[in-house]
């Protein structure tokens, strides 16, 4: 895995859904021509200036299914930093999977940093 | 996978190109054998690529079209070797950044470079006969896009992404330019098949009308293949 084939996720998220799209992506499903997208990290952070919190969700191929979910809780205007490695990921979205979040509260910055296998 | 440097000739080395007359029951090939007398590097890094959109998506793939200086079918062919150089060979690899793209060959234009034996001929986008950045590094490009081009040779590419994202992909294509003499007899020719000379098959031995130089054409010689040896 090079730096090259890297790419971030960058988003606000907020009591809406929204799709986790790499930028320059057109998509947050995993491409169906490849195994899985591994993140390495995640960076949160509350804007709302009120407690958050921000869950992950990854939904089946047809995109409505949700297949599991996760929660990152953040206190007013904090700034949650999860980093790995590139070989050691934290979260693995198989291919044709959806990457989505929401949050509890207004609106969180959220940056994703992984590569698709 | 040999990096492209391994591949390439020394000054003094000889190799012969092999070229398909028939490959139906007796295979007969035109072999054309040569000394390099001069290597000259070719770099060339390509910048001008089309941007092409995500995996899935329409405009993820190209045409096939020749390389030019200003995009894929746009400006000179950077690869076209002018009249006044018969004896003028291009041999290289194609380095490709990032690794997600694929690049799928032809040459001469309209016979695809394939692996398969499929009866459809390969198209930009298939699972099939392409290499990446992956198995062709940019910085260092790898056999597997070994290619060979001389005058009367053309060479055009098709591209396609395999990513999650748009890219503006680069290639870089590494490996030398040969000034060549041409050895004159078929004996000439046979002596080399007995060391083992280098034979290069440009674009494979199946049949495919291609064109040579005026001047390669009086020292070509007709060979089954179970005489190249």
């Amino acid at each position: 895995m090079k730096p090259e084939n890297t790419f971030e996720i960058i988003a606000t998220v907020g009591t809406s859904e929204a799709n986790l799209t790499p930028v320059h992506g057109s998509s947050s499903q995993v491409p169906t021509n490849k195994f899985a997208r591994k993140i390495y990290a995640i960076i949160a952070t509350d804007t709302s200036g009120s407690a958050n919190t921000l869950t992950i969700r990854v939904y089946q191929s047809d995109g409505s299914t949700l297949d599991r979910s996760f929660d990152i809780k953040l206190s007013a205007n904090e700034t949650k930093t999860i980093i790995s490695k590139p070989d050691a990921p934290i979260l693995t979205v198989y291919a044709g999977e959806y990457l989505k979040a929401i949050a509890s509260g207004a609106s969180v910055s959220l940056v994703m940093v992984g590569y698709d296998l | 996978m040999k990096p492209i440097s391994e591949v390439l000739l020394r000054e003094g080395e000889d190799f012969v190109i092999a070229l398909p007359i028939t490959t139906r029951r007796t295979t007969e090939i035109a072999l054309a054998g040569f000394r390099v007398l001069r290597k000259h590097p070719l770099v060339y890094t390509w910048t001008s690529a089309p941007t092409l959109e995500p995996y899935g998506s329409e405009d993820a793939t190209t045409d096939f079209n020749y390389i030019g200086e200003n995009g894929l079918g746009e400006g000179d062919d950077i690869f076209e070797i002018p009249e006044e150089y018969p004896w003028r060979i291009y041999h290289f690899g194609i380095g490709i950044r990032p690794s997600d793209i694929a690049v799928y060959r032809a040459f001469p234009a309209g016979y695809t470079a394939e692996g398969f034996a499929f009866k459809v001929p390969v198209k930009p986008g298939d699972k099939r006969d392409f290499f990446t950045g992956a198995e062709s590094p940019y910085d260092n490009p790898t056999s597997i896009s070994e290619t060979v081009v001389f005058y009367k040779m053309s060479f055009t590419i098709a591209l396609a992404n395999f990513g999650a994202q748009a890219v503006k992909p680069t290639l870089k294509f590494l490996g030398a330019a040969y000034d060549v003499a041409m050895y004159r007899s078929k004996a000439d020719l046979e002596t080399l098949l007995s060391r083992n000379v280098r034979v290069i098959t440009v674009g494979g031995l199946r049949e495919f009308p291609w064109s040579i130089p005026e001047e390669w054409k009086p020292n070509v010689f007709r060979f089954k293949f179970h005489e190249v040896r």
